[in-house]
C-alpha cells in the first residue's frame, strides 16, 4: 500500500515535458551531496524513451502544494526475464527529513516492481535494485530502513590526458581493430557482449532478440557516435569491443568509456589494455581532454587494476542496494557467479526449453544439467535428439556428463542425434574438449581452441599416474606454477582419479568404472572435472553395511564425516580434505551423486541441494589462478610469481 | 643401532595410488624384516615431489601398524622428509589410524617432528626424553609435575607407538623398573 501524502501534496506520473524539472531535482540533490550538477534533460529522456518504459505507469512525481517537485521515482522493468527491477528515485534535499515522502516513494516502488511477478518464471527470485552515491548517507539510511541491502560498489574512474603520457595501443598478435557498423555488426556485438559479461555481476541471460532491441534503442540515440565504437577482431570474429560517448555528464571535455569487454577466449592477452589505449587515442585526436568510466570494484577479472595501470583514478563511488521481493532461483550473476537466494535445499527442474541451463554448477554459468530429463522429453520416433542449438557455453563438468551419456547411448545401441550449438565459441570449445571427434559428430570448423586437457577416459588403474602427469604437463605448458599448490593439485588428482576404480563400482574393478576427466582454464581459475557412471555414493556406502535414507545423507557423510565404503580406518576422508583445501583457497567445489549436489563457493558457502539425478559421481573443482601464483600480468606472458614458503618448526634431537 | 634407509623415490618422484603403495609395502617389509631386532628403518622421502595420502597409507601407515602390533620385535621406523608439506597426506592417514611417527629433516639428522596424531602432553614428554636421553618414569613425573600414574600412561603410549624404547633395568616386587630412551 502506498503511503498517503500530507494535505496539499499530490502525485502524478511524469510526462516528457517534465524532463527539465526532474533533471533539476536530481541535480539539486547531487549538488548537495558532492557539489556538482551533472545531469541534463537528454539523459533522463533517454531512459524514458526506452521501448519497455512507460511514463504513465512507471514513473511518479510528488508535488508540493505550491506545485514544485519534491520527489520522483521510477521503476524500470526492462529485462527479459524481468527478474531484476531497477528503481530510480530522488528527494529534494529540503525534504530529507520527510519520512512520509520517502515512505510514499519506496512503497510505490515496491508495489510497482511486484507487477513483474506474474511475468517472471515461477521459480525465479525477483529483486528491486537501487543505486546511490557513497556520499549520500541519507539515501543509504533510507534504503536500509526499507529493507534494501548493500550488495555491490562501483567506482567512477577518471583520466585526464594532460596528467599522463598516453601509450599507443599494443594489439595482441592476430588482432585488428575496426569501427562498429550499425546494422551489420549488431548481432555479432550482442553475442560478443553476452560472452564477455556472462560472468559479470548483474548479468542476465536475455534472448538475443531482447538484447538486440536494447542495443538498437541506444544506437538510435543522439549521442551514438560510430567512430567511438570499436571492435577488436581476430579474423571475422569479435574478440573485444569498446563503446564510448564523446561527453561525460557534467564534464563535456571528458569522454565516457561506456562499455568495454573482452571475450573469455581472448583474456590475458592485453586486449583490454589495448582497447583502452585505442579509445584514449581517439578521444585525444578529437581534442577531448580525458575519459571516465564506471567499474565494479569486485570485478573478478581485475578490471579496476587494469584501469589504474593505464592511469585512471577513482573519483567517487556508487553503491548498489538490493531488496528481495520474492525468493527463488537467482537468474542474475552475483559476485561473478549465479547465486542462490536461499541456503535451503531446493529441487531444480530441467525442462526441454531450458536445456543446458545452469542447474547444479553455477560457478561455470552454463552446464549440462538435466540432460537425462531432456533426453526423455525430446525423444522423437525412437531417436534420441539432443538439442544443443541454444547452448551458449559449456564447462568441462557439463561436457563430462554429455560424454558419459553418449557412451551410454553407444553401449545401448541407440543413436544419439545431436543438434550442435550455433554459437561459434561454444562449438570451438566443444571441439577442443574432444566432443565432436567421434564419427559422425565432427564439426566442420577445424579451428580448434586448445583446452588444458580434453576429456580423457580413466580406464586403467595402473595408468593413473601417467594420466596425472599428463594433466599436470598441460597445466605446466600454460603457466609456470608455484610448486606447493601444483603438487597439492596433483595429490587431489591422484585421489580423485583412483576413486573411480576404488569406489564407483560394486566389484572394485576398473573395467566397471567408466570414468573420465577434463581440465580447462576458465576465467574463474583452473577447472578440473571428473565423472564416473558407477553406482553412486549412496550405493557405495551401503557396501559397508550402512543405509542412508537419501543421496544427500550419503553425500553429507562422505564430504563432512569422511566416510568411505571401506571399514579400514585409513580409507576415505579425501573428499573431506579436498573440500577443506578448496575452501581455504576460495575455490569452488561441486560434487554430484544421485539426486544430491554438494556445492561450495566462497560467496555462498557450502550446502547440499536436490538436483536432477545422475548415476555415478561428478566432481568439479575450480581453483583460482592466484592460488598457483598466476597473476593477471604474469598470465599474459605465461610466467608466474612465486611466494616464499613459510618456515617449518623442528625439534632438536638429543645430540644436536 | 643398525639403520637402513629406504628410498621412496625408487617408486617415482610422484607417488601414487593405493595399488602402487601396496606393492611398495611388500618391498619395505622385506627390508624391515631383514633388520636386526633393534634395527631402525628410515623411510626417506628425498627426491619425492608428491606423496599422495593413499600411497603413504599403504606403504607407511600400514607398515607402521604392523610394527606397532609387535610382529617386528623392537624394530623402529621413522620417516625423513625434506619438507613438512610432503608429509601432509601421510600425517592425515596416520591420524585416521590413530598412529604417529617421528619425521626427521634428514635421514642422518636428529631434528624431528611428529607426523600423525599425538597429543601435546605426549609430545612434551617425548621432547623431555630426547633432551635427557635415558630416564625413568619417576624422574619424568617429577620434572613434568604430574602424578606417576599419568606419566606411566604417557610413556605406555609412546612405547606402543615405537616412539621411545623401554629397557627393563630390574625388579623390586611388586614393580618392574624400566628405563626409557629415545629411538634416535
Amino acid at each position: 500500500m502506498t503511503h498517503p501524502l500530507p494535505a496539499g501534496y499530490t502525485h502524478r506520473p511524469a510526462t516528457l515535458d517534465d524532463a527539465e524539472r526532474v533533471t533539476q531535482l536530481w541535480n539539486d540533490r547531487t549538488e548537495t551531496v558532492r557539489g556538482e550538477r551533472p545531469f541534463e534533460p537528454r539523459l533522463i529522456k533517454q531512459r524514458w524513451n526506452h521501448p519497455k518504459f512507460d511514463l504513465k505507469t512507471d514513473s511518479r512525481m510528488v508535488l508540493a502544494p505550491d506545485g514544485s517537485l519534491v520527489g520522483y521515482a521510477h521503476v524500470r522493468d526492462v529485462k527479459d526475464p524481468p527478474v531484476d527491477v531497477f528503481a530510480g528515485y530522488t528527494v529534494r534535499p529540503d525534504h530529507d527529513d520527510a519520512d512520509w515522502l520517502w515512505e510514499h516513494l519506496f512503497a510505490w516502488l515496491d508495489k510497482e516492481a511486484r507487477r513483474v511477478i506474474p511475468k517472471a518464471p515461477a521459480d525465479a527470485r525477483i529483486a528491486l535494485v537501487a543505486g546511490t552515491e557513497s556520499e549520500d548517507k541519507t539515501e543509504q539510511e533510507r534504503l536500509e530502513s526499507f529493507g534494501f541491502e548493500h550488495e555491490r560498489t562501483f567506482h567512477r574512474m577518471k583520466i585526464t590526458f594532460a596528467d599522463t603520457s598516453l601509450s599507443p595501443p599494443d594489439w595482441p598478435e592476430g588482432i585488428t581493430v575496426r569501427g562498429f557498423v550499425r546494422g551489420v555488426d549488431d548481432e555479432a556485438l550482442v553475442i560478443a557482449t553476452q560472452d564477455a559479461f556472462r560472468d559479470h555481476y548483474g548479468f542476465i541471460e536475455q534472448p538475443i532478440e531482447a538484447e538486440l532491441a536494447e542495443l538498437r534503442h541506444w544506437l538510435a540515440e543522439d549521442d551514438f557516435d560510430a567512430e567511438l565504437w570499436n571492435l577488436a577482431c581476430e579474423g571475422e570474429e569479435i574478440a573485444g569491443f569498446c563503446a564510448c560517448l564523446a561527453e561525460a555528464p557534467g564534464e563535456p571535455d571528458h569522454g565516457v568509456v561506456d562499455v568495454i569487454g573482452v571475450r573469455p577466449a581472448w583474456h590475458r592477452r592485453g586486449l583490454g589494455r589495448a582497447l583502452l589505449h585505442h579509445a584514449f587515442a581517439v578521444f585525444a585526436e578529437r581534442g577531448i581532454r580525458g575519459a571516465v568510466l564506471t567499474v565494479d570494484t569486485d570485478n573478478k577479472h581485475g578490471a579496476p587494476t587494469l584501469y589504474e595501470k593505464v592511469g585512471m583514478r577513482r573519483i567517487r563511488s556508487n553503491l548498489t542496494y538490493v531488496k528481495e521481493l520474492r525468493p527463488g532461483v537467482n537468474r542474475v550473476m552475483k559476485q561473478g557467479i549465479s547465486s542462490r537466494s536461499s541456503r535451503r535445499r531446493r529441487r531444480v527442474r530441467a525442462s526441454p526449453s531450458s536445456l543446458l541451463r545452469n542447474a547444479y554448477n553455477p560457478a561455470m554459468q552454463l552446464t549440462i544439467a538435466g540432460i537425462e530429463e531432456t533426453l526423455k522429453a525430446v525423444r522423437v520416433e525412437g531417436d534420441t535428439t539432443l538439442d544443443l542449438r541454444s547452448v551458449r557455453d559449456a564447462d568441462p563438468f557439463g561436457l563430462v556428463v554429455l560424454d558419459l551419456l553418449m557412451r551410454q547411448q553407444d553401449e545401448q545401441g541407440e543413436r544419439l542425434q545431436i543438434l550442435r550449438p550455433v554459437h561459434p565459441p561454444t562449438i570451438r570449445w566443444m571441439q577442443a574438449m574432444g566432443l565432436f571427434t567421434r564419427p559422425g559428430l565432427r564439426a566442420p570448423d577445424p579451428d580448434v581452441a586448445e583446452a588444458l586437457q580434453p576429456i580423457t577416459p580413466i580406464e586403467d588403474e595402473g595408468a593413473i599416474m601417467d594420466l596425472v602427469d599428463r594433466f599436470d604437463a598441460r597445466l605446466d605448458q600454460r603457466y609456470t606454477l608455484d610448486d606447493s599448490p601444483r603438487f597439492t593439485l596433483i595429490r587431489f588428482m591422484i585421489e580423485l582419479f583412483q576413486n573411480i576404480p576404488q569406489h564407483s563400482n560394486a566389484t572394485g574393478s576398473v573395467a566397471d568404472a567408466h570414468g573420465i576427466a577434463a581440465m580447462h582454464d576458465f576465467p574463474d581459475g583452473i577447472v578440473l572435472a571428473i565423472a564416473d557412471k558407477g553406482i553412486g555414493m549412496r550405493e557405495s556406502l551401503s557396501l559397508r553395511g550402512e543405509t542412508f535414507e537419501s543421496d544427500a545423507d550419503a553425500l553429507d557423510a562422505i564430504v563432512h564425516r569422511g566416510l568411505s565404503r571401506f571399514v579400514d580406518p585409513g580409507r576415505g576422508a579425501e573428499l573431506m580434505r579436498i573440500s577443506k583445501m578448496i575452501r581455504s583457497w576460495d575455490g569452488t567445489l561441486a560434487i554430484r551423486t544421485g539426486h544430491a549436489l554438494f556445492y561450495h563457493d566462497p560467496t555462498q558457502g557450502g550446502d547440499i541441494y536436490d538436483v536432477a539425478p545422475f548415476p555415478g559421481v561428478q566432481i568439479a573443482l575450480v581453483i583460482p589462478h592466484r592460488v598457483f601464483g598466476i597473476c593477471e600480468s604474469a598470465s599474459e606472458n605465461g610466467r608466474a610469481e612465486r611466494v616464499d614458503e613459510p618456515g617449518e618448526a623442528w625439534f632438536n634431537g638429543a645430540d644436536e | 643401532m643398525n639403520r637402513e634407509v629406504f628410498q621412496v623415490s625408487q617408486f617415482g618422484r610422484r607417488v601414487g595410488t593405493r595399488s602402487e603403495g601396496e606393492a611398495a609395502r611388500a618391498k619395505l617389509l622385506e627390508v624391515l624384516q631383514a633388520l636386526p631386532d633393534d634395527g631402525q628403518l628410515v623411510v626417506d622421502l628425498e627426491g619425492v615431489e608428491v606423496l599422495a595420502g593413499s600411497f603413504a597409507d599403504e606403504l607407511i601407515s600400514k607398515s607402521l601398524g604392523l610394527l606397532v602390533s609387535g610382529v617386528y620385535g623392537d624394530r623402529t621406523m621413522v620417516v625423513s622428509s625434506p619438507s613438512e608439506e610432503l608429509t601432509e597426506g601421510l600425517s592425515d592417514k596416520l591420524t585416521q589410524r590413530n598412529l604417529a611417527m617421528l619425521c626427521l629433516q634428514r635421514p642422518t639428522g636428529r631434528k624431528w617432528r611428529i607426523v600423525g596424531q599425538l597429543a601435546d602432553p605426549h609430545i612434551e614428554t617425548l621432547q623431555l626424553i630426547f633432551d635427557r636421553g635415558e630416564t625413568t618414569a619417576k624422574a619424568l613425573a617429577e620434572i613434568l609435575g604430574i602424578p606417576p600414574n599419568a606419566c606411566h600412561q604417557r610413556l605406555k603410549r609412546l612405547v606402543e607407538l615405537r616412539l621411545i624404547l623401554q629397557d627393563r633395568v630390574g625388579a623390586s616386587a611388586p614393580k618392574t623398573l624400566y628405563q626409557f630412551r629415545p629411538i634416535l
